[in-house]
C-alpha cells in the first residue's frame, strides 16, 4: 500500500531533523575541550589523552613553548610542583575558561589560564608545619606539605568542578575550581605529616595510599566516602605504596597498587614487594583487601630494595580487563584483574624478561613512577614504561632508537599467542636522562628526561649523599621533553634547551594541543601547537 | 626503602655500635669476631630443623685469578650482609689472594663487585711452607671488642606488621588518627661532638659506617680501602716487617692488630698494634701460636697464646690493647697449641686455649694465676694442634667448645671415636656446685685434616679439608698438593654431632688454612686452586 504524500514529507523532515540533530551533537562533542582531571589522566592511570585533536605525528614537529609561569611555591627537599590537572571548560565569572591547576608542595594551589599561563587564583592551606621528629623526620623521602596530586570531580552544575586535595595536615579539602574558594570545611581524613600519593576519585569515593612512614604514620590505603564522610583504611603494607600517580581503579572499583619494600608473607597478613587490590565495602565503608599478588622472587626484591613501587595501569583487551605493573627490578607483569596472581597469588598472566637494571641498583635504575597504555586505530594495545639506566644487554627489542645510557621509554604490545596473553617488546626510545612516565595523545608519545640526579649513595660517604640534598641538587641538570612516534618510538621533536631546570616528582599532563611540564625552580611550562602567549614572549612572569 | 619501619630505621641509624658491626651476624675477621668464636649467632634460614630437610645446597662457585704461594691461596672472606652502596644493596664477601690481590664478591649472585691488586714493594725473600710470603691474613672489617650476646627473641620489624581492615566513625577520619601523637621536641644537641671512630669514620651507611675494609699486604703495609669499590681511603702505612707470616688482622676503633709467626725473613714473632691516628706501631715479642692470632675481651684486653722460646713462653698472655704491655700471664708448663677464644659464661668472660698435651684450659681473664678448669685427658704424644677453637652457646645456655683433632687423639681425649680418620670434638662447659668443668660431648670422625669448625645458629659446619699433612717435613708444597684430596663440607647438629648434610663431591680441590666462613644463610669455602664455593638455601633472583 502506498503512503500518502504528506506522510513521506513528514518522514523526510523527521529524518533530516535527526541528521541535523545528530550532527549538532557530534559537533558539540567534538568541540568539547579535553580534560585531564587526575594524575595519569584517568582512574585506570593509563596516561592516555583520548580526546586530543591538535597534536599528531604530523603537527608535533611545530611544537614550541607557548608560555612559562614562575610560581612562588617554595621547594622543600627536592620537591616543588606536582603534575598539573586540566579542566577544558570551566564556568567562571569571566566566561568559560580552560584552567590548569598546579599544586605546590608547600601547600599551594594555583589555577592558571591555559591560554597564557596567567594565574587566575592562588590558595594556600594554612600551615604551622614543622619538620616532624618521629618516623623518618623531614628529609627527601618525607618533605611534608602536599605530596598527593589532587583530583578534580564534577560539581552539581555543568561547567563547575570541585578540587579534592589532601593537605599537609591530613585533612580533605574541597575547593571550587573556578574561584579557589573552599566549598566545605576541612574534613578529617588521615594523619598529618604523612606522604599520600595522587588521589583517585570514582563514584563519589576518594582513594589514596601512603608511603615511607612519614610523620611516624603507617603506610596505608585510605578510602573516603564523600556521601557518609566515613574513611576506610587498610594496611600497613611494606615500605609503603608509592606508585607516583597513585592507585589505579578497575571497573569493579578495586584500587590496585604496588606495596613497596618489605617481606612477602601473606599467611600472616604481610604484603611487602607485591601488589594488592583494595576496595570499599559498600555497606560498612571499610577498606578491604580483595586480591593480591607476590612475585616469586619477592624475597630477592626485599633483600635488594627493589620495590614494587610503580603505579599500575589498567585497560581492556579482547574482552578482559588487564593490568600491568613494574618496579625497580626492571621486569613488567601482565595481570588479569579477575585474579591478578592466579590461584596461588604468585602467577601473573605474563612476566617479561629483565629489561633494565642489570646492576641491581636500588636508586638509579629500574622502573620508577608509573606506566601508560593506549590503543591505536588498528586496535593494537600498547603498554609503555619508562626506565632509568641502561637497557639490559640481553633484552632484545625490534626497534631501537640509539644506545641507552641514562634511561628510555620502552613499548610493548599486548598480544595473544597460543591462547595466552603476552607483552611483546616493540620499540625502545632514544636515551633520556632519567626517563619519566610518558603520556600519549593522538599517536604521539610525550616523555621526558627529568635531569634529576637520582643517586642516593656514594662510594665514600654512603647514604649521606642522599641525606644531604645539596649533592643531588647540585648534580641535577635540566629536563628535556620529547615527542615520539607511538608506533616506532622515533623522535619527532624535543624541547632542546627551552627548559632550564630539572624536576623531581613532576610529571606530564596533556590536553587540547598543549603539554605541561614543571621544574624544581618553580616554573610551569606549556608547550604546544600555536602562537606563543604574550607572557612567554616576554619571558618568565 | 620497619617496626614502625621508619622509627626502626632511624633508631638503627643512630646506633653507632650497631653500624660499626652488626655483632654476631657478619664475619669481621679471622674467627668471625674479636673473641675468635667462629660463631654466627642467628640466621633466618640455617637451623637444625631446616638442615634436616632438603634445601641447603651448593649455590655457586667462582674461580678467581689467584695463584697459590706455597699452600696459601685465598683467605677466608670477611662478610657484610648488607651494604647500601652506590651501586645498590649488596651482600659482600671480601676475599684476599696470596699474591696481594683482593676480590670482593656479591655473594648472592656470585658476581665480582670489585677486585684489586695491592701495590707492594718487590721482594726477593725466599718462600717456604712456613714463610710463603705474600698476603697471609684475611681482609678485616672494623670490629668491636664487645662480646655479642647469644641470640634472643627478635623484635621483628614494622614491615612485618599484619595489615588490617578498618573504618572510622563518620566525620572522624581514619582509625589511624587515633594513634597520632604530638610531635615530640627535638633531641637536645650534644654538648660536644661525638668522637670519631678512626677505624670506621662516619660517612657510610645512613651517615655513619661501616665503609672501610683493611688488608695487610706481603710487604707489611696496612691498606685501608672503601669497601664499596676498593678505592684507597688513606695512604698505605707500614705496619709489620715485610714477608712475615701474619694472622688474625683485626681493626677496632683506634688500633689495628696482627700477630706474626714462624720468624719469617727476620720478622720477629709477636703481636703488633698500630695507632691509626698517630701511625705509631708497638709490638709484643713472643712466639705466638694458633691460626687466628690474638683474641680480645670486651674491655679490649688482648689474649695471646705462646709456644716455646721468646718472651712469656708456653703461656696465655694478657696484653694492654694500647701499649701491648704484659698485664698478666698463665704459664701452662707446656706449649700452647691454639689461639685463645673468649666467651661470656653466666655473665662473666672466660678465655679458653688448648695446649699441646690435649688439654683445653678455661681461665678468668682477670685472674690468670690458675685455670678455672682444664679438660682432664691428656695425650701421650703431646701433639695436639687444633690451631683455633670454636665456642658457641645453645638455646639451653650450655656452652660448647669445638676443636679439630687427629684420629688417634679422639679416644685419648675421652671421646667416643667416630670412624677411622681425623675429626672434630666438642666439649661442654658444665657448671656443677659452683665448679666449672669441661666434659666430652660429641665427636665427628672420618674427616681429612679438618678445619676449625664454624657454628651457625646451632648448626656446626666442619670441613674435611683434604690437605695432606704427612710427617715428611721435607715434602714441598707441590708434593703436598698432589697428595691432597678434595674437601668435603659437613653440617652437623652442633649439640649432638649428628650429620645433617654434606657437600659430597662438589668441591674438587683441597683447602688450606682458615678457609671456612659464613654469614647470612651462606657458607664459603675457598680452595687451593683459587675457587670460591658457596653453599646455602637458594633464592630466586
Amino acid at each position: 500500500m502506498r503512503q500518502p504524500k504528506f506522510i513521506k514529507v513528514i518522514e523526510r523532515i523527521f529524518l533530516l531533523s535527526c541528521i541535523v540533530g545528530l550532527s549538532v551533537v557530534l559537533f558539540a562533542q567534538s568541540a568539547k575541550p579535553a580534560d585531564w582531571l587526575m594524575d595519569g589522566g584517568d582512574i585506570e592511570r593509563t596516561g592516555w589523552q583520548k580526546d586530543e585533536k591538535l597534536l599528531s605525528t604530523t603537527t608535533v614537529k611545530n611544537m614550541k613553548m607557548l608560555w612559562k609561569t614562575k610560581l612562588d611555591n617554595e621547594p622543600r627537599q627536592m620537591h616543588n610542583l606536582l603534575p598539573v590537572l586540566i579542566a577544558g571548560s570551566v564556568a567562571t565569572e569571566k566566561g568559560n575558561k580552560q584552567i590548569v591547576l598546579a599544586t605546590g608542595v608547600t601547600d599551594n594551589l594555583y589555577a592558571m589560564d591555559a591560554d597564557n599561563g596567567e594565574i587566575i587564583w592562588k590558595h594556600r592551606f594554612a600551615t604551622d608545619w614543622v619538620a616532624p621528629v618521629g618516623g623518618r623526620g623531614a628529609g627527601i623521602l618525607c618533605p611534608g606539605g602536599i605530596t598527593a596530586t589532587p583530583v578534580i570531580g564534577p560539581a552539581e552544575s555543568p561547567g563547575k568542578y570541585i578540587i579534592y586535595a589532601a593537605a599537609w595536615d591530613g585533612t580533605l579539602r574541597r575547593l571550587d575550581l573556578a574561584t579557589g574558594k573552599e566549598v566545605k570545611p576541612p574534613a578529617k581524613f588521615m594523619p598529618p605529616n604523612g606522604k599520600p600519593y595522587a588521589l583517585n576519585l570514582r563514584n563519589n569515593v576518594i582513594y589514596v595510599h601512603t608511603a615511607q612512614g612519614c610523620g611516624g604514620n603507617p603506610n596505608m590505603v585510605y578510602i573516603y566516602d564523600l556521601a557518609t564522610d566515613k574513611v576506610g583504611s587498610w594496611g600497613p603494607a611494606g615500605g609503603g605504596m608509592w606508585g607516583r600517580t597513585g592507585g589505579a581503579i578497575d571497573s569493579k572499583g578495586v584500587m590496585y597498587t604496588g606495596t613497596g619494600d618489605g617481606p612477602w608473607n601473606p599467611e600472616n597478613g604481610v604484603y611487602g614487594n607485591g601488589i594488592i587490590g583494595v576496595a570499599q565495602d559498600p555497606v560498612t565503608k571499610a577498606a578491604k583487601l580483595m586480591d593480591y599478588y607476590g612475585p616469586s622472587n619477592a624475597e630477592w626484591l626485599w633483600k635488594r630494595d627493589l620495590d614494587m613501587q610503580v603505579s599500575c595501569a589498567i585497560f581492556k583487551f579482547k574482552g578482559k580487563e588487564l593490568m600491568v605493573d613494574s618496579g625497580k627490578e626492571g621486569v613488567m607483569y601482565l595481570m588479569d584483574t579477575d585474579s591478578i596472581g592466579g590461584d596461588d597469588h604468585r602467577t601473573p598472566l605474563y612476566r617479561t624478561d629483565l629489561f633494565c637494571n642489570e646492576e641491581v641498583n636500588f636508586a638509579s635504575a629500574g622502573v620508577w613512577g608509573s606506566l601508560a597504555s593506549w590503543e591505536d586505530s588498528s586496535g593494537a594495545r600498547w603498554v609503555l614504561t619508562p626506565f632509568w639506566g641502561p637497557k639490559h644487554p640481553k633484552f632484545k627489542v625490534p626497534i631501537e632508537n640509539g644506545p641507552i645510557k641514562m634511561g628510555a621509554v620502552l613499548a610493548f604490545k599486548v598480544e595473544e599467542k597460543a591462547g595466552k596473553f603476552i607483552l611483546a617488546p616493540a620499540w625502545v626510545s632514544r636515551d633520556m636522562n632519567r626517563a619519566e612516565p610518558p603520556v600519549i595523545a593522538n599517536g604521539v608519545i610525550f616523555a621526558y628526561g627529568s635531569g634529576e640526579d637520582t643517586n642516593q649513595a656514594a662510594f665514600d660517604i654512603g647514604l649521606a649523599y642522599n641525606n644531604q640534598t645539596t649533592f643531588r641538587l647540585q648534580n641535577s641538570t635540566k629536563a628535556v621533553l620529547y615527542a615520539l612516534d607511538a608506533q616506532t618510538g622515533k623522535e619527532l621533536w624535543n624541547s632542546g634547551d627551552a627548559i632550564a631546570s630539572w624536576n623531581h616528582w613532576g610529571g606530564l599532563s596533556v590536553a587540547n594541543g598543549k603539554v605541561y611540564i614543571n621544574t624544581y625552580d618553580g616554573y610551569q611550562y606549556c608547550f604546544g601547537i600555536g602562537t606563543p602567549a604574550q607572557s612567554a614572549q616576554k619571558g618568565a612572569k | 626503602m620497619k617496626k614502625i619501619f621508619a622509627i626502626g630505621i632511624v633508631s638503627f641509624a643512630l646506633s653507632s655500635s650497631v653500624l660499626a658491626q652488626r655483632t654476631g651476624l657478619d664475619w669481621m675477621t679471622d674467627g668471625s669476631d674479636a673473641q675468635r668464636s667462629s660463631w654466627i649467632r642467628s640466621d633466618n634460614k640455617i637451623k637444625k630443623e631446616a638442615m634436616e630437610k632438603p634445601g641447603f645446597q651448593f649455590l655457586w662457585k667462582m674461580k678467581v685469578k689467584s695463584d697459590p704461594k706455597q699452600l696459601n691461596n685465598l683467605t677466608a672472606p670477611s662478610t657484610l650482609d648488607r651494604l647500601i652502596g652506590f651501586r645498590g644493596f649488596r651482600m659482600l664477601g671480601f676475599f684476599a689472594g696470596a699474591e696481594n690481590k683482593l676480590f670482593t664478591l656479591d655473594t648472592d649472585l656470585g658476581r665480582m663487585e670489585w677486585e684489586k691488586t695491592l701495590t707492594v714493594a718487590p721482594s726477593t725473600a725466599p718462600s717456604t711452607l712456613a714463610c710463603p710470603g705474600g698476603l697471609t691474613t684475611s681482609v678485616a672489617r672494623p670490629a668491636l671488642f664487645t662480646i655479642a650476646p647469644p641470640p634472643g627473641a627478635s623484635g621483628g620489624t614494622g614491615r612485618n606488621t599484619p595489615a588490617k581492615s578498618a573504618v572510622g566513625e563518620a566525620g572522624q577520619g581514619a582509625v589511624t588518627l587515633a594513634n597520632v601523637r604530638p610531635n615530640p621536641p627535638p633531641p637536645p644537641a650534644p654538648s660536644q661532638p661525638a668522637r670519631v671512630n678512626t677505624a670506621n669514620p662516619p660517612g657510610g651507611q645512613l651517615g655513619a659506617g661501616p665503609f672501610l675494609v683493611y688488608a695487610l699486604s706481603g710487604d707489611g703495609m696496612l691498606h685501608a680501602l672503601h669497601l664499596s669499590n676498593g678505592a684507597d681511603y688513606k695512604a698505605v702505612t707500614k705496619f709489620i716487617p715485610p714477608n712475615a707470616t701474619a694472622s688474625g688482622l683485626l681493626v677496632s676503633d683506634q688500633f689495628a692488630y696482627v700477630a706474626t709467626q714462624n720468624s719469617c725473613n727476620g720478622a720477629p714473632n709477636g703481636v703488633w698494634a698500630m695507632d691509626l691516628e698517630t701511625r705509631e706501631v708497638k709490638s709484643f715479642k713472643g712466639n705466638v701460636v694458633g691460626s687466628t692470632g690474638m683474641a680480645f675481651d670486651a674491655d679490649g684486653t688482648i689474649f695471646v697464646a705462646t709456644g716455646s722460646g721468646g718472651e712469656k713462653a708456653n703461656s696465655l698472655v694478657a696484653l694492654d690493647h694500647k701499649t701491648l704491655a704484659v698485664k698478666s700471664a698463665f704459664a701452662a708448663g707446656t706449649e700452647f697449641a691454639s689461639s685463645p677464644v673468649i666467651f661470656s659464661h653466666k655473665e662473666k668472660s672466660i678465655v679458653a686455649a688448648a695446649t699441646k698435651d690435649g688439654r683445653v684450659h678455661l681461665l678468668d681473664p682477670n685472674d690468670l694465676s690458675k685455670p678455672i678448669a682444664s679438660s682432664r685427658a691428656t695425650l701421650k704424644a703431646a701433639n695436639f694442634a687444633p690451631g683455633a677453637l670454636t665456642s658457641w652457646q645453645d638455646v639451653t645456655g650450655t656452652r660448647w667448645i669445638l676443636a679439630p683433632v687427629a684420629n688417634s687423639q679422639v679416644s685419648e681425649l675421652g671421646f667416643t671415636p667416630d670412624g677411622a680418620k681425623d675429626g672434630v670434638v666438642a666439649w661442654k662447659v658444665v657448671s656443677e656446685n659452683g665448679a666449672i668443668s669441661l666434659q666430652p660431648g660429641w665427636a665427628k670422625g672420618n674427616l681429612e685434616s679438618p678445619l676449625t669448625p664454624t657454628v651457625i645458629n646451632g648448626v656446626a659446619f666442619v670441613t674435611s679439608s683434604g690437605e695432606f699433612k704427612g710427617k715428611n717435613s721435607k715434602a714441598t708444597a707441590a708434593q703436598r698438593a698432589a697428595r691432597s684430596i678434595p674437601a668435603v663440607l659437613y653440617a652437623l647438629d652442633a649439640t649432638t654431632g649428628k650429620e645433617l648434610w654434606n657437600s659430597g663431591t662438589t668441591i674438587t680441590s683441597f683447602v688450606h688454612g682458615n678457609a671456612l666462613t659464613a654469614g647470612m644463610s651462606q657458607i664459603y669455602v675457598t680452595t687451593y686452586d683459587g675457587t670460591i664455593y658457596t653453599f646455602g638455601f637458594p633464592m630466586e633472583h
